[in-house]
Parts: C-alpha cells; sequence; structure tokens
C-alpha cells in the first residue's frame, strides 16, 4: 500500500518535471538570417528553423533587407540591431525585454510590455505602445505617435538623443527616477506631454539642451512628486510654436522646477496649478506672456519679456522668491492666500521695466524684500497688505518718464533710493 | 455706579476678544528667511536669518530645512536661546537684539527648499513660520 503511494508520488513528480522541461525548452533564441524570403513566418529564414513564439527571444542583426510581419505577433525578448521590420499594419507585440540599438521598426504598432525597454538607435514609424518597468530612451527617431510609461522601482536614466516627430506621452507612474536627456539632447518637434504620478523626480533635458517646436504638456499629480525640466549648464529650447501648458491630468501637487529654459517664441505660456504644488523658475527666459497660478510660486534670476500673471492661491507657506528677475511687460500680482506672504527679491533685487499692478483686495504681498529693486513703470495698488523693503532692500523708481503710483490704498515703502 | 462698571468690563472683554482674532501673519514682526552657498559638489552652506518678536523667555529656536512638503531631510536642529558651544558641527548662533543670524553648517543641495521656524517660550511652542524657498 505504501509502496503505491510512492510509487503514484514519484510518477507525478516525474510528470511534473518533464512538462516543466519541456516548457523550458520551447522557449528558443532565434536569428534571422533570412535565407528563403523576406517573410517573418517563414520557419527557414530563422537561425533555429522555427517561426519565433510567445516564449522566445528574437534577435535581428545587421543587413539590407526588410522583415516582413503579416500577422499580429508576440514574442518574449527582441534584439535589433539592424535590418527593417516592417509590421505590415498589425501588432508585434514584446512581452518582456526589447533592446532596440539600430535597424528601423515600420508600419503597425510595436507594444512593448515586460522588465526592461531600452532605445538606443532603432528608428521607429509605427505606433509606440511602451509599459515597461525600467525604460531608457537613448537615441532613435520616432517618426510615429508614441506613449512610453516607466512603472518599475529601478530607475531608467536615458541618454538622450532622440527625436520624436509625432505627438509623443511620457509618463512615470512609480517610486524610481526617469531620466532623460542625460547626455545629448532629445528633440520633440511635435506635442509632448509629461506626466508624473508619483515620489522621486521625472528629470527632462537633465543634462543637455534638448529642443521643443511645439506643446508641452505638464501633468504633476502624486504627493511629494516632482518634474524637472532643464538644468543649470545648458540652455533648453522652447522654438517655434513651444508653449508650457498644464497637462489634461493637472498640476495638482509636488515640485515643477523649469531651470535654463528659453523660449524663443512669443506664445502664451500658462501653468495652473493646485493644492500642494510649487512653482520654481530658475534662469530662464520667456519671450511670450506667462501666467502661473499655484500655491507657492519661486522665480530666481529669469527674464520675462511680456507680460506676466503670477497668483499665489490658497492657504500654504509663505513664498520667498530668491530675486534677480528683470520683467520687461507688465507684472499683474495676486496672493490670495490670506495666511502666507508672496516675497520677491528674498536675497537679491528684481526689475520692472513696466507696470505693476497689485489685484484689488490682494492678501500679504513683500516688494524688494532684501535686494534693491528698480520699477520704471507705474504702479497700481489696491490693496493695504502691499509692503515694500521689510529687510534692508531699497524700492528705486528709476523711469526715463513721469511714473505715477495710483490706486486705492497706501504705499508702504521703508526705503526709497536713487538711481 | 454698579452699570457703569459693568459696561466697562463689557467693553474690555469686547476688546480682548477682537485683539485675540487677529491672526499671526508675517507683519506682525517675526520673520525667517534661508540663504545657501552656491553649491559645491552638491553640497551647500546655510544660513538662517530670524527675527523674534521679543526675546522674553525664549528657551529654543526650532530650525527645519527639507527638500519637499513636510520631509526635513536637510537640517534639523533646536538651538538653545543664546547658547554659543556644544553646537552642530558648522552650527553657530549670533544673536543682536531680536535678530539671529544662525549659521546651519552643510547639507545637501536642492532646488528648492521648505523651512519651518518655531519659537519656545514659557515652555510653549509657537506655531511654525513656514516657507518655501528657491
Amino acid at each position: 500500500m505504501k509502496t503505491t503511494h510512492y510509487n503514484l508520488l514519484f510518477r507525478l513528480c516525474l510528470t511534473v518535471l518533464l512538462l516543466s522541461m519541456n516548457l523550458i525548452s520551447e522557449a528558443g533564441n532565434y536569428t534571422w538570417n533570412g535565407t528563403t524570403n523576406n517573410q517573418w513566418g517563414t520557419a527557414s529564414n530563422w537561425s533555429g528553423g522555427l517561426v519565433p513564439s510567445t516564449n522566445d527571444t528574437v534577435n535581428v542583426g545587421s543587413g539590407n533587407d526588410t522583415i516582413l510581419i503579416a500577422a499580429n505577433t508576440t514574442i518574449y525578448k527582441l534584439t535589433i540591431s539592424g535590418r527593417t521590420i516592417n509590421i505590415g499594419g498589425y501588432e508585434l507585440e514584446v512581452t518582456h525585454t526589447a533592446t532596440l540599438t539600430g535597424g528601423k521598426i515600420y508600419n503597425g504598432t510595436l507594444k512593448l510590455r515586460g522588465n526592461f525597454v531600452t532605445f538606443d538607435g532603432t528608428n521607429t514609424d509605427c505606433t509606440i505602445d511602451c509599459i515597461t518597468a525600467q525604460l531608457e530612451l537613448s537615441g532613435g527617431v520616432f517618426d510615429g505617435e508614441g506613449s512610453f510609461e516607466h512603472n518599475g522601482t529601478s530607475n531608467g536614466f536615458g541618454d538622450g538623443g532622440c527625436v520624436f516627430n509625432a505627438q509623443t506621452i511620457i509618463k512615470k507612474s512609480t517610486n524610481s527616477i526617469l531620466r532623460l536627456g542625460q547626455a545629448l539632447p532629445d528633440t520633440f518637434k511635435s506635442r509632448v506631454e509629461f506626466i508624473n504620478t508619483t515620489k522621486q523626480p521625472l528629470e527632462i533635458s537633465y543634462g543637455s539642451a534638448s529642443v521643443f517646436y511645439d506643446l508641452v504638456s505638464l501633468t504633476c499629480t502624486g504627493i511629494n512628486s516632482s518634474m524637472t525640466l532643464g538644468n543649470a549648464t545648458h540652455s533648453v529650447q522652447l522654438l517655434d510654436k513651444a508653449v508650457l501648458v498644464t497637462g489634461e491630468g493637472g498640476l495638482t501637487d509636488g515640485i515643477i522646477t523649469l531651470k535654463g529654459i528659453h523660449q524663443s517664441s512669443q506664445e502664451a505660456n500658462e501653468l495652473i496649478g493646485d493644492d500642494g504644488l510649487v512653482i520654481n523658475m530658475d534662469s530662464c527666459t520667456f519671450n511670450g506672456d506667462v501666467t502661473l497660478t499655484a500655491p507657492s510660486i519661486l522665480l530666481k534670476n529669469s527674464v520675462f519679456t511680456g507680460d506676466v500673471a503670477f497668483t499665489k492661491t490658497r492657504t500654504s507657506s509663505n513664498s520667498h522668491c530668491y530675486g534677480g528677475n528683470a520683467f520687461y511687460g507688465s507684472v499683474t500680482l495676486d496672493n490670495q492666500d490670506s495666511n502666507s506672504a508672496f516675497r520677491f527679491a528674498n536675497i537679491t533685487g528684481d526689475h520692472f521695466y513696466n507696470n505693476v499692478i497689485f489685484v484689488p483686495e490682494s492678501n500679504e504681498i513683500q516688494m524688494a524684500y532684501k535686494g534693491n529693486t528698480w520699477f520704471e513703470g507705474d504702479a497700481s495698488i489696491n490693496s493695504n497688505e502691499i509692503y515694500f523693503n521689510n529687510s534692508n532692500g531699497k524700492v528705486i523708481l528709476s523711469g526715463e518718464n513721469n511714473q505715477t503710483l495710483d490706486g486705492t490704498d497706501p504705499y508702504l515703502f521703508l526705503q526709497i533710493g536713487n538711481k | 455706579m454698579k452699570n457703569y462698571l459693568s459696561a466697562l468690563t463689557r467693553c474690555l472683554i469686547l476688546l480682548l476678544f477682537i485683539f485675540s482674532g487677529i491672526p499671526l501673519k508675517a507683519q506682525s514682526n517675526f520673520d525667517a528667511y534661508v540663504v545657501t552657498s552656491a553649491p559645491v559638489n552638491d553640497k551647500v552652506m546655510g544660513t538662517m536669518f530670524v527675527t523674534l518678536v521679543d526675546t522674553n523667555q525664549v528657551e529654543f529656536i526650532e530650525i527645519k530645512l527639507g527638500s519637499s512638503d513636510g520631509v526635513f531631510n536637510l537640517f534639523d536642529y533646536s538651538f538653545v536661546y543664546d547658547q554659543t558651544t556644544s553646537l552642530p558641527t558648522g552650527c553657530t548662533w549670533n544673536r543682536v537684539g531680536t535678530k539671529l543670524n544662525l549659521a546651519l553648517g552643510e547639507f545637501d543641495y536642492s532646488d528648492v527648499q521648505f523651512g519651518s521656524v518655531r519659537v519656545k517660550s514659557n515652555g510653549v511652542w509657537s506655531d511654525a513660520f513656514a516657507f518655501v524657498t528657491n
């Protein structure tokens, strides 16, 4: 009786072992040689003599031929360093790893899932639907629309050098860093939306001077999330129609840092945020109008050629702007936060070349806090909570023509300096 | 006479209520801001400037700095009032009247700093003066 039981157990284990071996042995490694024709589905075109299937790894190396896919196709891993794959209007799905270092993929949908996707030189002219644990954007020309999502715990550091010619969405939905343009600039010739829904930063143009030609939408929704566009050593270019706008998902939390951005166009920029959002501008130049609405707005060493309107909303912390900013257009300031102040020139002075309007019933705004601040246009104060020179900054009225200080409320100057 | 005293008491109580309802804002003379040096190897030196409302019975000044809201990962220390020795590395205490100049030593660079300053007087901590700065 006992022996029969052991026998049965032994046979069962043996069966499971054989089945698993069989499954493992089905995962093959296939290299394209194209000896028969250009059809993906012809077995003799592959090194293993079988058409690659869902558990298989596919290698496509250098060559001049074009591989034609004639049906929806799923494989486990793809490595392509040369040749061209014509998806034929179908879908090519890679479920685990895609290493795309050369060649071209076009005409259909490239669906990428699984652990790791690196774009490092493969050109594409197809729709890209990519959701992967670790994403690296390190090269390639993308002529089709693309959606790229990084959702794993390992950081995705992309070297850059990518050219996106069609509409693109780049999203980070996990607590790890997604970095773009680490060494080389990326180029976005069509609309792009950047989305961060979680902690840890989404770093765009991290170490290079990326170029944008169309709408740049920003969505940031995770508590303590952050998004940085630009860096301290290179100038990110907003050319042609490029402007910064709030993405469809909104700006509801986190820190948006815009650093070293240069906008050549005169299109208007508008970022409107809520809840705990901080918008931080450092060393930027905007030729278009700029409207910022957020609980915390921080400005540092930036130049605004167009008209600007800054509104500090909701109850939050005091906003202390570093200063060093130049405003060539009109400036409209409003603080809707009754519990904290909106401070300018916290460290160094600002220069207002045009008129400054303080919105009626604004809460506390502190101007020329510590840095000497130049005003060349008229000012209109319609709130009794506009303070000047709380620390040792001076107000310098330096207009070439007569300047008018009007409005309904008093001017609380502590120090007025000369030109 | 009794009615007169009663009216006076009511007036005093009314005034007390009116003044107790005034919120503590930046213009109450309490102020604080931080200055950091240019980053070197992603490290900065920080100095906190604090203006107290008065110096009576002040025991501690708590300074916190962080790189994100509510996370004080850059600096977190409570200075004992007027104690200039036995401070953490890089920290110093300087006071002239109600103005404090507190060196905070070296900490990590952050594009944005979230600060919180509280004062303990007569055994009671004040509300935090919170700011975000670049």
